[in-house]
This record gives C-alpha cells, sequence and structure tokens, in this order.
C-alpha cells in the first residue's frame, strides 16, 4: 500500500501487468477454502481465463476444460492452506450440480496439525507472475488480509486487506530475508504444521528474491508455546508488536478493531499492552451497540466480562453507530461504504500511535489470546493460531472520529464465546498416483478411524491402517490403478466427526492429461480440450461460419495473421491510379476460407515456435521445455484431427478445408524433430 | 462562393452544332465518317458545356464540368469541340489539354485537327487552323491556341494559365497523394474553366469524385455525395437482417439526392440510356466461362507457398516478397519462378526454418508434377479455341500481371494450333494478287513503295495467308482469279460489309497514317516479324514483357509502340487471340473486329474494367456491324482469392452503377453468401428507385 489511507476495492483483482501468466500461487485460509469461490472468481482472473462460468452449453464446457488445462499447466503449484478439514460441504446435491472438487486433482490442499494441534488462521496469499511474454520482470504479489477463501467472506463480509506487487531479482539472495522479517520464518512453521516443506521451499525463494518494500513489517502467530529466548529471536504474537509500535517516550495508544474479541481479562490486557509499552486506559475497542445489525446476527462477538475487564482497566469503547431508520445518522464503517450495505465487517485492524508517529496493523489476528497468545509467568508465550498481519508506517487509522458509547453498557455483548469441540482428526492428506489412494492422518490415539474413499459413483473402503507415532498419525495405502473413474475425495469417519479429504493426483503428467472435469462431457472433451490448446497459442476455435465462402473478416485479424498484409493490399505494381485503394480494400478481403484456415492454423504454430524459441534464449526451466515439447506434440495430434473435423465441415467435399490444419501438423512434427535439446 | 465571370461567349457561336447533318457530311468529305445520331449528342453535350461555362441565357457560369459519358461515347470529340469553340470564338482563348500519355496526346492532336475542315465548312467565322494545334513544344500558350500536353506537364513549374484546362482520364488524379493529383490542385486556379472527362469518377471510394467536384467548384454537392458513401458504407458493413426495402429506400433517397446536387456540374451518358445509339455501339452479354473449383492440389500449392515465403521471410530478414501473391492464384509461372528463388533462400535459414522450407519446396514441386496446367487456365483455353474456331472470332485477354499474361499466352498458343498454310495458291500468286489490287494511295509518295512492298509481304505471310484463305469462297485458281476474290470476299466468315481488300486497303491507311507503324514498317523490311502475325503461323500474341525463354520469343510483341498491333487489331487479319496487359486497357480502339472480352486476371480498381469493357463498346462496333453481342467474360477461379477478386469487383461496379448508372454490372456465377445476397437484393430494389432520377444527369436539350 504505498497510499496512507484505505481504498475501497475488490479482493477479486490483481496489481500484477495485464497479460502476466501465473506460476505459483500460496493462499492460506481458516475456513476450507470454497472451490466455487475459486473456480469461478478467484482462478478465472489469476489465469486469464477467457470463458464464463456461467456460460450455456459449450461456452460453460469451454470454461471448465479451460479451467482444468491451466490447472493442470499449473499442477502442485498453487497450494491452499487451511485449517481443519472438518466442516463438511454445505449442499450435498452440489456435486452433481456443478462441483468443483476436481480441481483439488491439480492444487495442493493442505491442513495445518500434521505435529500438534493447531488453527490456521492467518490469511496471506503469495503469488509468483511471470512477465507477460516471458519478457521483462517476474513479480511477487502479497495479500494480506482477513479474509477466508469462502464465498461468504467475499460476498457477505467487508475485509481489510494489504497487497503489493514487487519485482523479482533473477537470483535468490539470502541477504534479503532478514529484509522480510518474520514472515520466512511464518512460512517454515506453517509448513512443519502442514506435514509438506517441499510445496513451501518455492515461496521461500521468492521472498529471496525479492526486497520488502519500505515501511512494511511484518507481525505474526505460529501455535505453540515458545520460550523468551525463541521470542527474542523470532518474536511471535504479541511479542511482536513491540518491533512495529512507535519508537520513543511514552505510552503508546492503541486502537483495535475486531469483529471477535476473545475472553480478556484486566490482566491479560496489561499484559498485552506492556508488550508494546502501551497500557489499558490507552486502549480503544471500536465496537457496536445492541441494535447494531451485526450483534443481532451474533456476526461481531464481544464477551460481557471481557468488556467489563476492558472498562476496569479504564479502556476506552468507541461506538460505530448505525442507525437503521436514518442511516445518515450512521457511522460509515468507510466512506466508500455504503448505508445500504449489509455486508459485516470481518477486518482486523489495529492502531498505534506514540506522539505524532502512527502504525496501522492489517491483520488476521482476532483480538484473542489464541492469536496472540497468553503469557505465563516465566514468559513463555502460548498461542493457538497461525495469524500474519502487515504493519504499515505512517497508515492513517480510520476511525479517528469515532464517539465512546455514552453508556457502556449499550454495547453489544454476549455471555459466552460459542466453544468448538476438541477434534479427534487434526490433520489429513490424500494423494493418488496412479496405483494406489495414499490416506495420512492425525487422530487421537485409539480413537476409532473409518475411511472410504470415492472414485465415480462408488465409495471404497479403506480396509487396514498403519499407525505410527504412538497411534496418531495413521497412514493408508489402497489399490487403485484405474484412470477412470477416477479418486476424488476421502471421508475420514471417528465416531460423530466426519472429515473430508480430497484427494490430490500425483500421477506423471502424460497420465493426467487427458482426464477432464466431470461435467464435461466425455464426447466433446477431445475437440474442446483440441481448441482450448490452439486458443492457447494465439489460436481461435474455428467457427462453422467461416464455412461461408468468401465473407470478409471484419472482426479484424487474428493472432497469427496480423502480419499478413496480403489479403489487404494490392502490392504488387505501383501504380499512381491506385495508391488510395488500401483504405478500400480494408473492408475489401480477398482471403478465404482455405486461407483463413490455415493461417489461423499456422500461426498457431508460429506462436508455439516462437515460445520455443525464447524458452530456449533463455535457458528456462527444464519443466517449461518440457511443457512446450509436450504441448507440441499435442498440438500436432490435436491438429491432425482438426484436418478431420475441417473435412467434415466441407460442403463441398474437396478436402480444401482440411489442407490448412494438415501442414500445422505437418510443420509441428518437423519442428519437434528439432527441437532444442535443454 | 466567388461567381467566375462570363467567359464572353455568345451562344451564337456554336449555334451550328443544331445542323449535326451538315457537320456529317463535311466530316465525310474530310475523310472522316461519323454516327450522325451520336454526333447529334456529343453536340448537344459540347452546347450544353459551351452554356454552363459561359453562363449563357441568364444562368450562372460554372466554374467547371465534369463530363462523365461512358467509355466509347465520346468524350473526346465532344471535348475537342468546345476546345475549337472557346479557342475561337469571338475574342481568341487559350486552352490546355492534359491527356496520359504520349499515345493520347497524339489522339487528341488527330482528333482536334479533323475538326479543321468541317469547322471550316460548317463555322468558317471561327476560323480555325491546324497550327493552332500545339504540343509542348510551345513554351507559352498563346490565345486562340489549343496545346496538347502531358498530364506530367502539370507538375513542372510553370503555371499553366489558359482560359481552359481539359484534364482527360482525370480518374488519374483520384488518389490524394498522387504527384497528378497535387499538381491539379495547384495548377486549378490557373485556369478560368475546367472540363474534367472520365467515365469512372470514382472507383473503389465516393472521396474520389469529391475531390473532382473540388477542382470544378462543384463543393455543394461534396456534402450529399459523402451522405451517399455513408449510407453505402452502411450497405456493406451495416446489419444484414433489416428489411432490404427500408434500407434500399434510404440508399435510393441517398443517391437521388446526391444526384440532383450533382446535375449542376456533372454531365453523363450511359451507353444503355441512349437507346437511339446503341445500334452503333452493339448490345452487350454476360459471357459464362464455366471454371471448375480449385483442387485440393492447386489450393496446397498456394497454402504451401505462402508458408515457405512466410517463414523464409521472417528467418532471413531480407525477402520481401508478398506471400499470397495474387499471380499464384491464375496461374503457376510466377510461382514456378517463385519456388526457384526461395530454393536458394532456404540454405541460408536456420533449423529449424530450413528443413520446413524444403519440406514445402519438395511438396510443391511434387504436387504441381500432379497437377500440370492451372485449372483456369485449362478452361479459358477451350472458350478462347472454341470462339476463335468454332465461330471465327477474336478473343482479347486482359490480365493484371506480365507473368500471367506470359503463361496464358503460351497456353492459348498451345491449344490453338498453328494454322498450316495452304500449299496452293503459292506464296508467290497471292504476292501478285495483292500487288494487282493494292493499289498505292493517291498522294503516296514513290520513296514509299517499299512501304507498300512490306506490307505485302506481311499479308502473304503464313499466318494472314492461311486467315485469309479460310474466308474466300472458292479455290484461286490464278493470281487474277484471286485477286477477284479478294476484291469481293467479306473476311471473317462474312460477318462484315466490307471485303477483304477494303479490309487490307483500310489496315495500309491505318499503318501509314500513324508515324509508329509506319517506322515499324520501314524496319520490317528486314524483319518482317516486327509486324504482328508475321511471326510464322501463330495465332495468338502476348502484348507484354516477353518471357525469357527463347522458345517463347515469337509469341510476343517485341516491339514497344502499340499502334501497329492496335491497327492490325482492329483488321480481320492478325492473331485471333491477343493477351495484354492494362497498357492496352485505356484510351485504345479494339473494338473494330472483336467483341470478345476475357477479363482473366483482373485489377482491383473498377476503373480498368470500365475502361478494358470500353475497349470493344465504341461506335461502329464489330458487335454494331454483325448484330451480335458484345461478350464480356469475368471467369471466376472458385477457391481462390481470384473468385474474391471478381465478388469484389462485382461490388464495386454495383456502387458506381448505383450512383452513376450506365455500368454494366454482372454475374459472379454463384452468389453462395447470405449477406451477399441480401446486398444484391437491396441494390436491385434501390435501383428500382432510382429510375425516377434516371437522365438527370445528361446534357440539357434546347429546342
Amino acid at each position: 500500500m504505498t497510499d496512507s489511507r484505505f481504498k475501497w476495492e475488490s479482493l477479486v483483482h490483481t496489481d500484477a501487468p495485464a497479460g502476466s501468466v501465473l506460476k505459483a500461487a500460496l493462499f492460506t485460509t481458516y475456513d476450507r477454502a470454497d472451490e466455487r469461490l475459486l473456480a469461478e472468481h478467484l482462478l478465472p482472473l489469476l489465469l486469464n481465463l477467457t470463458r464464463e462460468p456461467d456460460g450455456d452449453g459449450a461456452e460453460r464446457q469451454f470454461f471448465l476444460l479451460e479451467l482444468d488445462q491451466r490447472l493442470k499447466r499449473l499442477h502442485d503449484k498453487v497450494v491452499v492452506v487451511s485449517s481443519t478439514l472438518r466442516e463438511e460441504r454445505l449442499d450435498p446435491d452440489v456435486e452433481e450440480t456443478g462441483a468443483y472438487g476436481w480441481i483439488w486433482r491439480n492444487i495442493r490442499h493442505l491442513t495445518v496439525g500434521s505435529q500438534r494441534k493447531a488453527v490456521q488462521h492467518a490469511k496471506l496469499w503469495l503469488l509468483h507472475w511471470a512477465a507477460p511474454d516471458g519478457e521483462g520482470e517476474e513479480r511477487l504479489e502479497i495479500v494480506v488480509s482477513s479474509c477466508n477463501l469462502t464465498l461468504a467472506a467475499f460476498k457477505g463480509q467487508l475485509q481489510s486487506a494489504w497487497r503489493a506487487c514487487l519485482p523479482l531479482h533473477p537470483q535468490r539472495a539470502v541477504s534479503r530475508l532478514p529484509g522480510w522479517g518474520v514472515l520466512p520464518a511464518f512460512l517454515k512453521e506453517l509448513a512443519a504444521s502442514a506435514g509438506d516443506g517441499e510445496r513451501f521451499a518455492a515461496f521461500e525463494d521468492l521472498l529471496a528474491r525479492a526486497d520488502c518494500p519500505d515501511g512494511v513489517s511484518f507481525v505474526a502467530s505460529v501455535p505453540g508455546t515458545h520460550s523468551r529466548q525463541v521470542l527474542r529471536r523470532t518474536p511471535w504474537g504479541s511479542a511482536g508488536l513491540r518491533a512495529i509500535a512507535p519508537r520513543g517516550k511514552g505510552t503508546v495508544h492503541a486502537s483495535i478493531l475486531s469483529p471477535y474479541i476473545g475472553s480478556w481479562t484486566t490482566d491479560r490486557l496489561r499484559r498485552w499492552c506492556a508488550s508494546f509499552d502501551g497500557a489499558p486506559e490507552r486502549m480503544a475497542l471500536v465496537w457496536i451497540d445492541k441494535q447494531h445489525p451485526w450483534a443481532r446476527r451474533r456476526r461481531w462477538l464481544l464477551p460481557k466480562t471481557s468488556l467489563t475487564a476492558l472498562l476496569e482497566a479504564k479502556g476506552k469503547i468507541l461506538r460505530l453507530w448505525q442507525e437503521v431508520d436514518d442511516p445518515d445518522l450512521s457511522d460509515r464503517f468507510h466512506e466508500d461504504h455504503r448505508h445500504t450495505d449489509d455486508r459485516w465487517s470481518h477486518a482486523k485492524v489495529y492502531g498505534f500511535q506514540r506522539g505524532n508517529s502512527r502504525r496501522v496493523l492489517v491483520t488476521s489476528a482476532n483480538f484473542s489470546l489464541a492469536a496472540w497468545g497468553s503469557e505465563a509467568p516465566n514468559g513463555d508465550l502460548t498461542i493457538e493460531n497461525f495469524e500474519l498481519g502487515v504493519c504499515l508506517d505512517r497508515a492513517v487509522w480510520p476511525f479517528d472520529d469515532l464517539e465512546s458509547f455514552d453508556d457502556p453498557r449499550d454495547a453489544a455483548t454476549v455471555l459466552q464465546l460459542p466453544r468448538q469441540g476438541a477434534a479427534t482428526i487434526t490433520w489429513a492428506q490424500a494423494a493418488w498416483d496412479g496405483k494406489r489412494v495414499c490416506v495420512d492422518c492425525r487422530c487421537e490415539a485409539g480413537a476409532p478411524l473409518d475411511g472410504a474413499f470415492q472414485a465415480g459413483q462408488k465409495w471404497i473402503s479403506i480396509g487396514e491402517w498403519k499407525a505410527a507415532t504412538g497411534g496418531r498419525l495413521r497412514s493408508a495405502k489402497v489399490p487403485w490403478p484405474v484412470a477412470e473413474p477416477s479418486p476424488s475425495t476421502v471421508r475420514l469417519t471417528s465416531g460423530a466427526e466426519t472429515v473430508t479429504v480430497d484427494i490430490f493426483d500425483r500421477r506423471p503428467p502424460l497420465e493426467r492429461e487427458l482426464s477432464v472435469p466431470p461435467e464435461v462431457d466425455p464426447n466433446l472433451a477431445e475437440t474442446l480440450r483440441d481448441e482450448l490448446l490452439f486458443e492457447q497459442y494465439g489460436g481461435h476455435a474455428a467457427p462453422d461460419s467461416i464455412a461461408e465462402e468468401g465473407e470478409p473478416n471484419r472482426k479484424g485479424r487474428k493472432p497469427g495473421e496480423g502480419s499478413d498484409e496480403d489479403d489487404w493490399i494490392e502490392g504488387i505494381d505501383p501504380d499512381p491510379e491506385t495508391d488510395d485503394r488500401d483504405e478500400a480494400a480494408r473492408q475489401d478481403s480477398y482471403a478465404v476460407p482455405a486461407f483463413v484456415l490455415a493461417r489461423r492454423h499456422l500461426g498457431v504454430v508460429d506462436n508455439w515456435a516462437e515460445q520455443v524459441e525464447r524458452v530456449t534464449s533463455r535457458r528456462a526451466a527444464d519443466f517449461e521445455r518440457a511443457w512446450l515439447r509436450r504441448d507440441g506434440e499435442l498440438l500436432c495430434e490435436a491438429f491432425k484431427r482438426q484436418a478431420v473435423r475441417d473435412e467434415r465441415r466441407d460442403a463441398k467435399a474437396d478436402r480444401t478445408r482440411s489442407i490448412g490444419a494438415k501442414l500445422a501438423a505437418e510443420e509441428l512434427a518437423l519442428r519437434l524433430k528439432h527441437f532444442p535439446e535443454g | 462562393m466567388q461567381q467566375p465571370e462570363s467567359l464572353g461567349l455568345n451562344a451564337k457561336q456554336w449555334q451550328f452544332l443544331a445542323n449535326v447533318n451538315k457537320y456529317v457530311e463535311a466530316s465525310g468529305r474530310a475523310g472522316r465518317t461519323l454516327v450522325p445520331e451520336s454526333t447529334r449528342r456529343q453536340f448537344e453535350t459540347a452546347r450544353d458545356i459551351l452554356e454552363r461555362l459561359n453562363g449563357s441565357y441568364g444562368e450562372e457560369a460554372r466554374r467547371g464540368i465534369l463530363l462523365a459519358d461512358d467509355v466509347g461515347l465520346g468524350k473526346t470529340t465532344v471535348a475537342a469541340v468546345v476546345a475549337w469553340i472557346v479557342a475561337a470564338a469571338g475574342e481568341p482563348r487559350g486552352v490546355r489539354i492534359l491527356a496520359p500519355n504520349d499515345v493520347m496526346v497524339r489522339r487528341w492532336k488527330e482528333e482536334l485537327l479533323a475538326h479543321v475542315d468541317p469547322l471550316n465548312e460548317c463555322a468558317p467565322f471561327l476560323a480555325v487552323e491546324r497550327e493552332r494545334v500545339k504540343g509542348r513544344e510551345a513554351r507559352r500558350l498563346r490565345a486562340g491556341n489549343i496545346q496538347v500536353v502531358k498530364h506530367s506537364y502539370a507538375a513542372a513549374e510553370e503555371l499553366l494559365r489558359c482560359d481552359l484546362l481539359i484534364i482527360d482520364e482525370a480518374h488519374r488524379a483520384k488518389g490524394e497523394n498522387t504527384a497528378f493529383s497535387a499538381a491539379l490542385k495547384r495548377q486549378k486556379k490557373q485556369a478560368r474553366r475546367v472540363l474534367i472527362l472520365t467515365a469512372t469518377p470514382f472507383s473503389i471510394r465516393l472521396d474520389e469524385l469529391e475531390r473532382m467536384l473540388s477542382l470544378i467548384g462543384g463543393d455543394a454537392a461534396r456534402s450529399p455525395v459523402r451522405t451517399f458513401s455513408r449510407a453505402l458504407d452502411d450497405l456493406y458493413g451495416g446489419n444484414a437482417a433489416r428489411d432490404p426495402a427500408v434500407v434500399a429506400e434510404r440508399l435510393a433517397t441517398k443517391a437521388q439526392t446526391a444526384v440532383k446536387a450533382l446535375a449542376g456540374c456533372v454531365i453523363r451518358h450511359g451507353i444503355d440510356d441512349l437507346p437511339r445509339e446503341q445500334d452503333a455501339f452493339g448490345k452487350r452479354g454476360d459471357w459464362a466461362v464455366p471454371v471448375k473449383s480449385a483442387s485440393a492440389d492447386e489450393i496446397e500449392i498456394m497454402l504451401r507457398m505462402d508458408r515457405a515465403l512466410r517463414i523464409a521471410k521472417n528467418g532471413s530478414g531480407s525477402r520481401s516478397m508478398v506471400t499470397d501473391d495474387p499471380r499464384f492464384h491464375v496461374g503457376w509461372r510466377h510461382l514456378d519462378a517463385v519456388r526457384q528463388a526461395v530454393k536458394g533462400d532456404a540454405l541460408r535459414l536456420a533449423v529449424p526454418s530450413r528443413a520446413v522450407v524444403e519440406n514445402h519446396l519438395t511438396a510443391m514441386q511434387r504436387l504441381r508434377d500432379k497437377v500440370g496446367t492451372h485449372s483456369k487456365m485449362q478452361a479459358v483455353g477451350a472458350v478462347v479455341k472454341a470462339t476463335v474456331e468454332q465461330e471465327g472470332e477474336k478473343v482479347i485477354l486482359f490480365c493484371r500481371h506480365h507473368a500471367t499474361a506470359q503463361e496464358l499466352t503460351v497456353h492459348l498458343a498451345s491449344v490453338l494450333p498453328r494454322q498450316v498454310p495452304p500449299r496452293s495458291p503459292a506464296r508467290s500468286i497471292w504476292q501478285d494478287a495483292w500487288d494487282a489490287i493494292l493499289t498505292p494511295p493517291r498522294n503516296e509518295p514513290r520513296h514509299e513503295d517499299q512501304l507498300r512492298a512490306t506490307f505485302i509481304d506481311w499479308l502473304c505471310s503464313d499466318l494472314i495467308r492461311t486467315q485469309t484463305y479460310g474466308w474466300l469462297p472458292a479455290k484461286a485458281r490464278s493470281a487474277s482469279h484471286l485477286a477477284t476474290l479478294l476484291s469481293t470476299s467479306a473476311p471473317r466468315r462474312g460477318l462484315g460489309k466490307a471485303t477483304i481488300l477494303d479490309a487490307a486497303k483500310e489496315l495500309y491507311r491505318e499503318l501509314l497514317r500513324s508515324q509508329s507503324s509506319r517506322q515499324v514498317l520501314k524496319e520490317a523490311v528486314d524483319r518482317l516479324e516486327m509486324l504482328p502475325g508475321a511471326n510464322g503461323a501463330l495465332r495468338v500474341l502476348g502484348v507484354c514483357s516477353a518471357s525469357e525463354n527463347e522458345i517463347e520469343h515469337p509469341l510476343f510483341l517485341h516491339n514497344q509502340q502499340p499502334d501497329t498491333l492496335i491497327s492490325i487489331f482492329n483488321s480481320p487479319f492478325g492473331p485471333d487471340a491477343l493477351v495484354a496487359t492494362d497498357k492496352l486497357s485505356e484510351g485504345i480502339d479494339l473494338h473494330r473486329y472483336c467483341r470478345h472480352l476475357i477479363h482473366y486476371e483482373l485489377d482491383p480498381s473498377p476503373i480498368r474494367t470500365v475502361q478494358r469493357n470500353g475497349r470493344l463498346r465504341r461506335v461502329n462496333s464489330w458487335a454494331a456491324v454483325t448484330k451480335k453481342p458484345i461478350q464480356y467474360a469475368f471467369p471466376a477461379f472458385r477457391g481462390t482469392r481470384d473468385y474474391r477478386l471478381v465478388q469484389i469487383m462485382k461490388k464495386r461496379i454495383d456502387s458506381f452503377s448505383l450512383l452513376l448508372g450506365g455500368v454494366q454490372n454482372f454475374n459472379v456465377d454463384e452468389v453462395v453468401d447470405s449477406e451477399e445476397r441480401w446486398r444484391n437484393e437491396v441494390i436491385a430494389l434501390a435501383k428500382g428507385r432510382l429510375q425516377k432520377t434516371a437522365g438527370c444527369l445528361r446534357a440539357r436539350r434546347r429546342e
């Protein structure tokens, strides 16, 4: 955030330059990531999808296949880390009506808790962008927010977020990592808890290739009990607040906006404030009254005891007004926040001020001990959650104008916070390598555990579990060598608790590439996939309308036809009489169907060849080269099929329409023979 | 806008134009036969132009007039009469004529001189003199003189001050950025009056017409023309789901408004609007030349060439040739030449481009061996053969490019076998017969005997002798019998009225009349093959740059002066099939013994098409003589850009005829596109509505 003021914008957005290509992404969320949100909103933006999810018929099929193809290209490069998987899918029919569970075949969905109990509450996005057309700087886009990856969070809530899109240096340098404060360590802890260090290494590498922006520092919490010694090295939780509070003399004033307030005592409040040279009497909590819609719908929760503790400690409680009958009287949450907007604030923002120095912390951390840690008399800090925030120098606290409640008793409070029962199954993951379905989970020792995985309409029971680590870590391997139906989810049951785990597809690329989302008509899949592949290389799905002979193309040229002037300008014999014919010639194309089609197809070959050249010249990673080679092979096959399709469309059956595709296949085969070795 | 002052002419000074018959008779006495009906219309037009330019009968004087008569209606004659009257009537005035090239400058001079005797007889008060016609050599234009110069003269530093500036073939100035256009803009203020002559005041875009209007002070008409232009754009670019009747109504309304606005400064007659003259021009008809669709192999050759060239172009960065050359679509000769060139280029390419190009070259070689002669050549060749052999007619075929013209010439020569000269009568008998009857013209200087001898040599050459023999009704028993037959038989299956001898005499006269033909005749003493048709018994002649293949040399005209060829083609003798580039498409008469024209390869500009057609549809055409229609063919090679070019030409011709009428539209053999069908319907409806304004641009009659 370069501006010190808060701005209002959608989170479904990117600051990466137009045309940038996503190379990898890490998303963290508390709630289980909502596939529909990912598939219909976030991924289409990040993957530059060209089709709409709610299109009819072929459009939808294209959308699904395009999404699937892009995700395959990013196989295991998109990682989502959430808290437990305990939540059931809300709608059991969703599978039949267009669910997106299949996206997890390619997206690595991890949960924390593989080593010990942990809650993943941080909301971090790390997006690795390649420059458009592979030329120019790569970028790392970082988003730290209060937003879970759920439709409710995006549609029904207001969030606080900070975003930066930073250029990446070509090489990593360990010396850059300290500039990022606790963030690299946070990633390491998250990786360890998710039981998958490999997946996170690439993201840590990205931090080592970027410079942390000026005026920005990170505050993070990781679960566990951390000694003073550890905290001095890595100041987790409230220990991190000292470093971000404005320096100087005098007491630090703290302001808090958080929809969820934990159970605080005056003593705990004092200890929390002490961590940044603050004091409860210099603390202000932004809150709502009992009539506020967010209170009535129990969106914002403040235990009465915590309010009492705050008031006893001489802390302030500021009123965020909302006059239902007269919205003009309300304190708007934000200047662009409309009164009629019924979204509730899920933002967690903290303001710190010493003298004229101000800091604002945008974080995932609610004002709770689980987030900030509970300090033991010996100074050890026990934290339950992974949290992450970013502190911004000189940022403006947006609630300076609020006034205290006339009567604090008007503040909305609850007697007791809702409790979540202790989970039996705290962590699980599943993958399929084409031969076996492998399931790992962490479960209370001695607790009963049943499991079954779904393949198509069938459920296959997991017969035998192997236990390790005192019986808490259990694993099973079930043979499943059949490609269709492929296994999709594992259901684990322990007593009344059920956990659903998506099965990651770990098969080699060649085995994976032919799978299609369940909703896609298998009879159309091949054609659609071919057309998407053409499109990926600048081609264009050939509409039937082109069969109309001689119709000039009014929409301008398609990629691959761009350099062609021959159809438009008659320029063989310069003749003063016809010098001005170009303008009119633009209306009158001499292009004929066989040529239009051939150029379209060969344009795809050109674009592919151009990428091969580019990748060769910049010594790109082996996997990029391998992808290109494979794409070349697939394109070659696709063009052979296209030739058959073009021939079928040829009303006159004179085979002229199919020549272009045949030539494209022929040229690709030749070019593949000469594919540059790594 | 400031009103131009009167030219100071008096309507009485052109009153003699009303007595057309007297003039026609006077002209006949001077050796030039005129068609009374056409002369009447031409004189009416001249009178109307003079009235408008002068501001007679209380009318406001006009700065200029655009005469846009159809090709062949005699715009030159009209303008020549106007030029003489402006130059010579009353107080003398200076007239300048800008003609496109040397040939046209010569023809202009001939035209002006042809009026001297009749004018002196019918309008002696004008006192016109041959000496008043000047060329470039006259540094300054004196009052009373008419200077004829080339268009390029306008670009000279000197300002072309004059009382009347006549710009012939003014469509050459239509390109806004052409040097001629710029020169005219600069020079227009130097002329008190401007008369623009063109049969095609616009070709592709209507703003060409707008630019011409600005030259003649017709700015008031520019806005309605622009509005019509937009309506036309809408026809070709707008929604084709609309009711055709509504669109047609709108288009017709705009056209009517534009035509009304143009009527003050534009005069136009279409041949079809002149029923009384049509007999002299001959009727016209569509000539279907069926060409089968391009085969997959043919398309593949073109696609492979396109691809190979693209890769070669991108790979080496050196060759900047057009990859989808229009020549590739109508013949193989240029493609084969380029193929050879690319072979060399391929060696300089890096892998894998080199492998790809070489693969295409190999495949093209295989396909070329397989397909042989180009399909369109074959189809056209068959039709030409039938026309020449079965109907005994001459055919002219136009190509846009030399390579295409060469290939077509060679192909036609292969399908039209050489004539086998008759063994009897012997050549010497022919010689004697011709010598006996082709008496030298009166007053022919003695030293020109040699020219006549050369001409008779030519008449006795294999092709001409064989042709002539074929027209004789009986076998000649002796030289004197042959002479009698030649003097009494008609050539070309007796279709014409003249005898073979008449035709030979007329041709000889024509050849002597032209300086360049005279020169050719002189040089032909030792090289008879310089005369078209003298090179053996070949029936085809290519008027284009000759191919490099020596064996093919006899098929091409090696003489750069086309006058001789034109004269011969305008006789019953000589080549039956003439393959020409657009060098012969303008300002040249080819109509006297030919009524068959094939647009083998169109130029994108409809001007070319109209001009080409105009070579045959002229007064006293072969079509008029034989009472058979002029046949225009637009063979289209379906599946290639050649076919699209024909379709687009149809559209451009349609656009033209909607506004100005009188241009023959034609049918593309099959309309497949629904939008095109819709457009055709709109155009047909609009034309129907425009009947009301038909004739609006004709010269006004003063009773």
